[in-house]
C-alpha cells in the first residue's frame, strides 16, 4: 500500500518537471485570461458609464457644455489646478479660466479662476439655472485698509442665450458674446448685467446693488446680526 | 531571490520593515490634516441671521449657503493688524445660491464673512485653507 500511490502516480524527476512545466503553463493560460476578462469588462463598464453619463446629462441639463457639447478646449493657465473635479473649462477670458459643474448636489456652477488673483464660484438648483441661469458678482482683493477690490461678473447661461448686456453706473452700455454658456467680465464701474432668455423675458442683475452692500470691514470674529 | 526565499527570518524581517514604513506613512496621512482649517459657522446654527462672521483662523476660501432661498455673499477677510482687515476675495450669487470666494494666495490669518442679499435667513459658512476651489 506505502508503494501504491507511486505506483499509480509514479514520480521521477523527469516527469515531476513536465508536470511542473505543464502546470506554469496552465497558470500563465488562467493569469492571461483573467486579465482579458478584467480589460473586457473595464471596457464594457466604461463604455455603460459614458452612454448613462450622456444620457443623464441630457435629460438633466438644457446648457450644452454640461452635456459636453462645448468647443473643447485646453487649460492653458496654472489656475486650473484650483478648478473642483469634474468641472469643464468652458472659456477662456485673458487671464481668467470659466467652468462649467454639475455637482452631486443636482446643482449647475460656474467657477472662475484667475491665474495670480482671486476666485470663486456660485451654485444653484440645476433646474432652476438651466431655465433661467445664474450670474455671480465676485472679485477681489481689496485696498489694504479695507474695502472691497475689482468688481467681476461670471454668468452661465442656458442654450439660446448669445450675449449678454452690461451698463456701467454713468448709463454707458455693451454687449459680450456668449461662449459655451458662459461669459466673465470685469468692470470696476459696472451697474447691471441683463440677457434675454429664450422664452423672451429679459433677467437682470443688479450689480451695484450686490456690492454697494458689502461692508469695507467684517464685523468682529465670531459674531453674527 | 532563492537565497532571500530560502531564509524565512529575512522574509520576515522584510515584511516588517514594509509593514513599519507602510505604518509610518498611515500616521503621517491622519497626523496632516490637523493642521487644515475647515470650520463651520456660525456656532448657532441653526439660527436666522443676516449675515456671520467666522472666528479668526488660518483661511484661503469661505463658502456660504443661505438655506432659505435667498441670495448670498461670501468673503475671505485677512487680519492685517491693528483692526485693518483686506478683502481677498468674495463671491455673490442671486436666488438661492451656494458662493464660494477663493483668495489663491498662501493661506493667512483673517475670518470668513457671510450675509444674505436681501432679508435674513438660515445661514451656514465654511472657511478652509484648501488649495482647491470649492
Amino acid at each position: 500500500m506505502k508503494g501504491g500511490m507511486r505506483e499509480m502516480f509514479p514520480i521521477d524527476s523527469t516527469s515531476s518537471k513536465q508536470a511542473l512545466g505543464r502546470r506554469a503553463v496552465a497558470a500563465a493560460i488562467v493569469v492571461a485570461l483573467a486579465v482579458a476578462g478584467m480589460l473586457v469588462a473595464t471596457a464594457l463598464a466604461s463604455t455603460s458609464t459614458h452612454k448613462s453619463s450622456t444620457s443623464r446629462s441630457a435629460k438633466v441639463s438644457d446648457i450644452a457644455v454640461l452635456r459636453g457639447h462645448g468647443s473643447a478646449l485646453r487649460a492653458r493657465k496654472a489656475a486650473t489646478a484650483f478648478a473642483p473635479a469634474g468641472s469643464v473649462l468652458a472659456a477662456v477670458f485673458g487671464e481668467t479660466e470659466v467652468f462649467a459643474l454639475h455637482n452631486s448636489g443636482n446643482e449647475d456652477c460656474v467657477i472662475h479662476l484667475t491665474a495670480g488673483a482671486g476666485g470663486g464660484s456660485i451654485c444653484g438648483a440645476a433646474a432652476k439655472v438651466e431655465a433661467e441661469g445664474e450670474v455671480a458678482v465676485g472679485g477681489g482683493p481689496g485696498p489694504v485698509s479695507g474695502g472691497i477690490g475689482s468688481v467681476r461678473v461670471s454668468a452661465l447661461v442656458p442654450d439660446g442665450v448669445s450675449s449678454l448686456t452690461f451698463t456701467d453706473r454713468d448709463g454707458t452700455k455693451y454687449v459680450i458674446a456668449v461662449t459655451n454658456n458662459v461669459v466673465e467680465h470685469e468692470d470696476a464701474n459696472l451697474a447691471s448685467v441683463s440677457y434675454a432668455l429664450p422664452s423672451g423675458a429679459i433677467k437682470t442683475t443688479n450689480v451695484a446693488a450686490v456690492v454697494d452692500q458689502l461692508p469695507t470691514q467684517p464685523g468682529a470674529p465670531g459674531s453674527s446680526s | 531571490m532563492a537565497a532571500i526565499l530560502s531564509r524565512p527570518g529575512r522574509v520576515r524581517q522584510l515584511l516588517l520593515g514594509v509593514a513599519v514604513a507602510a505604518a509610518c506613512a498611515t500616521a503621517g496621512a491622519v497626523a496632516a490634516p490637523a493642521l487644515a482649517t475647515n470650520e463651520y459657522f456660525p456656532s448657532c446654527y441653526p439660527c436666522i441671521s443676516s449675515s456671520d462672521n467666522a472666528p479668526e483662523n488660518w483661511i484661503t476660501n469661505v463658502q456660504a449657503i443661505n438655506h432659505s432661498g435667498g441670495g448670498i455673499c461670501a468673503t475671505v477677510w485677512k487680519n492685517n493688524g491693528g483692526g485693518n482687515y483686506q478683502e481677498m476675495a468674495y463671491e455673490c450669487g442671486s436666488g438661492g445660491e451656494t458662493a464660494t470666494a477663493c483668495s489663491y494666495s498662501a493661506e493667512f490669518v483673517g475670518h470668513g464673512y457671510i450675509k444674505t442679499e436681501t432679508s435674513a435667513g438660515y445661514l451656514r459658512g465654511r472657511q478652509d485653507n484648501y488649495k482647491s476651489c470649492g
